[in-house]
């Protein structure tokens, strides 16, 4: 039983059921959309401005849609007690990890390819840096968020609150990686700086973490 | 062994207030900042502290990984403890520092900053261990005390960044620049002083960790025997 | 606020939260001990009564 048989069959089951039911896209992107819509009441930008704010705005937007689509990462499979029978299987558990993390990447980059054009809309964005760096950007960004926050929901799951609890220790060791996406964006969208050294920090910062969430988490599924 | 505790603790009290003496009145006074910056031999010495502290914890997660001894889980969460503490002090004395000699009590300067987020991530590792049920705490915490200190050179280094894009004035830069020997040899001794100081906090929070631990068990115990 | 009041409130806000952390570990190893003493008195009192360890 390979990692990648077991980790595609996961990744497929996971991927039908959502697009079955669409429960997480959907409340995702309602989310998106009106923290969206709530942040330029407070902020009112100009189109000026706009390029210096909207990478701050744009990362909070998905950072939270990220937090809702991953709280509910889990929670199939503990109504159905799916986590029992995978840790007596002889599956390897960093299948379930790598298909579940590509799952919720999967969907978050939905939501980002749909949230994109809402975005330049609201806030009259054009960027003066070259796009494919924003696409390397988000792509690294969105792996940053979703690969420590799907380890961080199967911690959290075992913990009371759990709905707080996830943003409440995925945020604070997240801060170097979302000020990179936050400074790399606004950074092309000015066109005022270099986004190359946050670029490559957040390929450290994903490869270290994607290390670090492969070594543990068959110690933490097992953990009882 | 048992004559050495109560020796310790007194070598520990007797030197913080030693130092404590030298660091207010007998050290020299620091020609531009004045008196106010007596506070820095408590603010860089706890700081230290807290420093060895998060240390202490990644080791000692790391040992309960891969011994998973009771011990090691509760040198983990002591450490973490204390080490919240110790930072916490640092963070305060630095604003109450800053205020009268810089004007503001904070700043997003690259150490300040680096400061605030490792105290964050170790915060979050106790409310983890806080809100976390029965016997899988010390597994969870561990797992993340890991990704806490893993993450703290990308801190680090994600703000010197950030901070070199975006300049913002230092305070306190170049306090450990060319220190006036009467001013640094009270530094050295108050260093001592608090890191006797953590290492008691440490001790002491362990042993209430370790007799939690054993209340645990003996109410597991009693449970059964109850049942019978 | 004077600097040098700035100084007085440093040291004793440190001393207040060191002295208050080292109180609230003491309390709380007080707690756990008398917690564990009235666990002995009620397992030992039901140990005496239970038919299986008379």
């Amino acid at each position: 039983m390979s990692t990648l048989t077991v980790t595609r069959a996961t990744l497929t089951k996971d991927l039908r059921m959502e697009w079955r039911s669409k429960d997480a896209i959907n409340s995702m992107l309602f989310f998106a959309l009106l923290v969206v819509v709530i942040f330029s009441f407070a902020f009112n930008p100009t189109a000026e401005e706009s390029r210096q704010i909207a990478g701050g705005l744009i990362w909070a937007a998905f950072l939270f849609a990220t937090v809702v689509a991953l709280n509910q990462t889990w929670a199939r499979e503990l109504r159905n007690q799916v986590l029992d029978a995978y840790r007596v299987s002889p599956a390897p558990a960093n299948a379930l990890f790598l298909a579940k993390t590509f799952g919720n990447f999967l969907f978050v980059i939905v939501l980002e390819c749909l949230m994109a054009p809402l975005f330049v809309v609201f806030y009259e964005l054009r960027s003066v840096g070259p796009v494919w760096q924003l696409i390397v950007v988000t792509l690294l960004g969105t792996w940053a968020l979703v690969v420590n926050g799907t380890f961080f929901a199967a911690l959290s799951i075992r913990t009371r609150s759990r709905e707080i609890m996830l943003p409440l220790i995925l945020f604070p060791i997240s801060i170097p990686a979302l000020l990179a996406m936050v400074d790399a964006t606004t950074s092309i969208l000015t066109g005022e700086a270099s986004p190359d050294f946050w670029i490559k920090l957040l390929a450290v910062y994903d490869i270290v973490f994607t290390l670090v969430c492969l070594l543990l988490f068959e110690t933490v599924l097992n953990a009882e | 062994m048992k004559k050495l505790v109560p020796l310790s603790i007194l070598v520990t009290v007797a030197l913080l207030g030693i130092t404590s003496y030298f660091a207010l009145l007998v050290a020299p006074t620091e020609a531009t900042m004045g008196d106010v910056q007596r506070i820095f031999y408590y603010h860089v010495s706890s700081g230290w502290v807290g420093m060895l502290c998060f240390f202490v914890n990644f080791v000692a997660s790391i040992v309960y990984l891969w011994k998973r001894s009771p011990g090691s889980d509760a040198l983990a969460a002591a450490s973490a403890e204390v080490g919240v503490v110790f930072t916490g002090v640092l963070l305060l004395l630095g604003m109450l520092w800053a205020r009268p000699v810089w004007g503001i009590w904070w700043t997003w300067d690259a150490r300040l900053t680096t400061t605030l987020v490792l105290w964050l991530i170790y915060v979050s590792y106790l409310v983890l261990r806080r809100f976390s049920a029965g016997g899988q705490t010390q597994v969870l915490a561990a797992a993340f005390a890991v990704f806490g200190f893993v993450d703290v050179p990308i801190v680090y280094m994600s703000i010197r960044w950030f901070r070199t894009q975006h300049p913002a004035p230092v305070i306190g830069g170049g306090e450990n620049s060319g220190m006036a020997p009467g001013i640094a040899h009270v530094f050295i001794l108050t260093l001592v002083a608090f890191t006797l100081l953590g290492a008691w906090f440490v001790w002491l929070r362990y042993k209430l960790a370790t007799e939690e631990q054993a209340l645990e068990s003996a109410h597991a115990q009693a449970a059964l025997k109850g049942v019978a | 606020m004077t600097s040098i009041m700035f100084l007085k409130v440093a040291y004793i806000v440190a001393w207040l939260i060191y002295l208050g952390y080292l109180a609230r570990i003491l309390l709380r190893m007080k707690a756990v001990e008398s917690e564990r003493a009235e666990l002995e008195r009620t397992s030992a009192r039901n140990a005496a009564a239970s038919p299986l360890t008379r």
